[in-house]
């Protein structure tokens, strides 16, 4: 009885809203943190999309969004399942040759028909049943994907500055980790289309430093491409349009 | 260029004026001669915008200036598709918030030549990605006038005020523009007075109008959302290229993430048969978070789209 009282609760559409307008309001003050660090900061807003308050939203939106698919199954199965009592009734005399100009007729309108027991059950669209099967599962997966990498992932900025090695990451709750490898950074150049305007290539060249094996790479940008060196992969960031970072994680 | 551009700003203001008239005078024949005229704009957009594609060499949407041109077109293309049904109403508003967007786009003071690609710009996803984005941003638009029409024909006192305040906004800023326009002068103040003057005589000459079908309300969110959603997932995958991660908690990820989200909310409401009322608030606030992912991100919040901006 309670375990139904739960159940209840975990499917209904108001929690779904609920926790969407949580989740839509948490991330809307976390958008000003730019502005507004300091006061973010100080109220708990800063980052808070890696937060365990945040996590655990997600977490319960997941088991929402099982709980109401769970919830529809019934429905869905009842639709095509022919009913007891028809909606609509037809008298014939000659019964068997009015059935198969009738199915002859639904088959020419393309609609979807299932014959039991001299009931004929037609859909219009029988796959959009399931449509919202294949929303809610997507959906799922992205939510899921983003949970394991919240939790077990890591994404900070590396300062690469020309001719100093460096393996110290910055990540986004202010902590700092150091990689199990150098990279280093050498020429580091820009061109623009006019003096000062608009970016036009971003070159440079350097080593990747990994058990005392030198791993050299060269980048040139001009097109929207990440560089392949190996075990990692390479790609530049124009933040603030400031082209000095370059974000780099394991292939 | 710049004529071509002039012409057609001028083009959607004649349509407005002519539906508006058909509408006062009741004349069918004259709200047919605006909608041809409607037509006629659109084709106009258009050739500018193909103009400016083969000028440039990409597609025009990299910047402030040409994204709005964009924007108008899109909004003008789904009112072409769905002319023959459309109300008049819905013509006259979308021609309203057309003409305002490019005549205060004349005034606003952007820089209109055209500006070469930063190597993230260069890549395949992003017609995809601003496409999809943009039809889902005009569906959502056209929902959003729909959605003031309904609550300025309601007889409840509350709901034609907060659709005059809307409407307000909308006419001062198209009379505030082409005054600044024509005259080059700086009336901020007067603007204040045009929209308290609209303001007023909206909610004094209010009178409850032909309701529209649930149908013209909704349809756009089912054709704006799987947009939306299209223009979100390829973001996401140019971001990987671009950027290095599908999702970079960016401020504007983030208030498409949340404009996406009240669109979700806004359909399961509808399948749960809310009221119509209920349904053009909710657009009302759909339309806040699309003007901040689309205006307030790339002008007040920096981040990675604030290329946007220029």
């Amino acid at each position: 009885m309670r375990l139904n009282k739960v159940y209840n609760i975990l499917k209904s559409l108001n929690l779904t809203i609920f926790l969407l307008i949580l989740i839509a309001f948490m991330i809307a003050i976390s958008s000003f943190q730019s502005l507004y660090p300091t006061f973010l900061k100080s109220i708990g807003f800063y980052n808070i999309y890696y937060s365990f308050c945040f996590q655990l939203t997600i977490i319960l939106f997941v088991i929402n969004l099982i709980a109401c698919t769970i919830s529809l199954i019934p429905k869905t199965k009842g639709l095509f399942e022919v009913p007891i009592k028809s909606q609509k009734n037809f008298k014939f005399k000659n019964i068997e040759d009015k059935k198969e100009h009738f199915k002859s007729l639904l088959k020419a309108k393309k609609l979807f028909f299932y014959e039991k027991n001299n009931v004929i059950l037609v859909h219009k669209y029988p796959v959009r049943k399931f449509a919202v099967y294949f929303i809610h599962l997507s959906i799922l997966i992205i939510a899921v994907g983003a949970l394991i990498t919240s939790l077990f992932g890591f994404r900070g900025v590396l300062i690469l500055k020309n001719n100093k090695p460096t393996n110290l990451v910055y990540l986004a709750n202010s902590s700092m980790i150091h990689l199990p490898f150098y990279i280093e950074s050498k020429n580091f150049s820009i061109k623009y289309y006019k003096k000062g305007s608009v970016p036009k290539e971003y070159k440079t060249t350097g080593f990747i430093v990994n058990n005392n094996k030198k791993i050299q790479f060269q980048i040139r940008v001009i097109r929207c491409t990440p560089l392949s060196s190996q075990k990692f992969l390479i790609f530049y960031s124009p933040f603030m349009l400031l082209p000095v970072y370059l974000s780099y994680k394991h292939s | 260029m710049k004529l071509l551009f002039s012409i057609m700003s001028f083009s959607y203001l004649f349509s407005a004026l002519l539906i508006f008239i058909g509408i006062t005078i009741k004349s069918q024949r004259l709200q047919f001669y605006a909608k041809f005229v409607f037509f006629v704009s659109f084709l106009e957009n258009l050739a500018y915008f193909f103009y400016r594609w083969q000028k440039a060499g990409h597609i025009p949407v990299t910047d402030a200036f040409t994204s709005f041109v964009f924007f108008v077109l899109c909004i003008a293309l789904f009112q072409v598709i769905f002319i023959k049904k459309s109300n008049g109403f819905i013509i006259l508003f979308s021609s309203i918030l057309i003409s305002f967007t490019l005549f205060g786009l004349s005034i606003a003071g952007f820089n209109e030549n055209i500006q070469p690609l930063i190597p993230a710009l260069k890549s395949n996803w992003l017609a995809i990605h601003v496409i999809t984005s943009f039809l889902a941003y005009a569906a959502f638009s056209i929902n959003f006038l729909v959605g003031l029409y309904i609550l300025y024909s309601s007889k409840l006192k509350s709901d034609y005020i907060i659709s005059s305040f809307f409407f307000g906004i909308l006419l001062s800023g198209l009379f505030t523009s082409i005054v600044k326009y024509l005259l080059n002068y700086n009336i901020l103040i007067t603007g204040v007075l045009i929209f308290l003057l609209v303001f007023g005589g909206l909610i004094y000459f209010h009178k409850p109008y032909k309701p529209v079908p649930k149908e013209v309300l909704v349809k756009p969110i089912y054709i704006g959302f799987p947009l939306l959603t299209t223009g979100i997932i390829t973001g996401s995958i140019w971001a990987k290229y671009a950027w290095g991660g599908y999702w970079s908690w960016d401020p504007k990820e983030i208030w498409s993430l949340i404009t996406w989200i009240v669109y979700l909310i806004y359909i399961h409401y509808n399948v749960k048969g809310k009221s119509m009322r209920f349904l053009s608030y909710l657009a009302l606030i759909g339309f806040v978070s699309i003007m901040i992912t689309y205006l307030g991100v790339n002008f007040i919040m920096p981040g990675l789209h604030s290329y946007a901006s220029k």
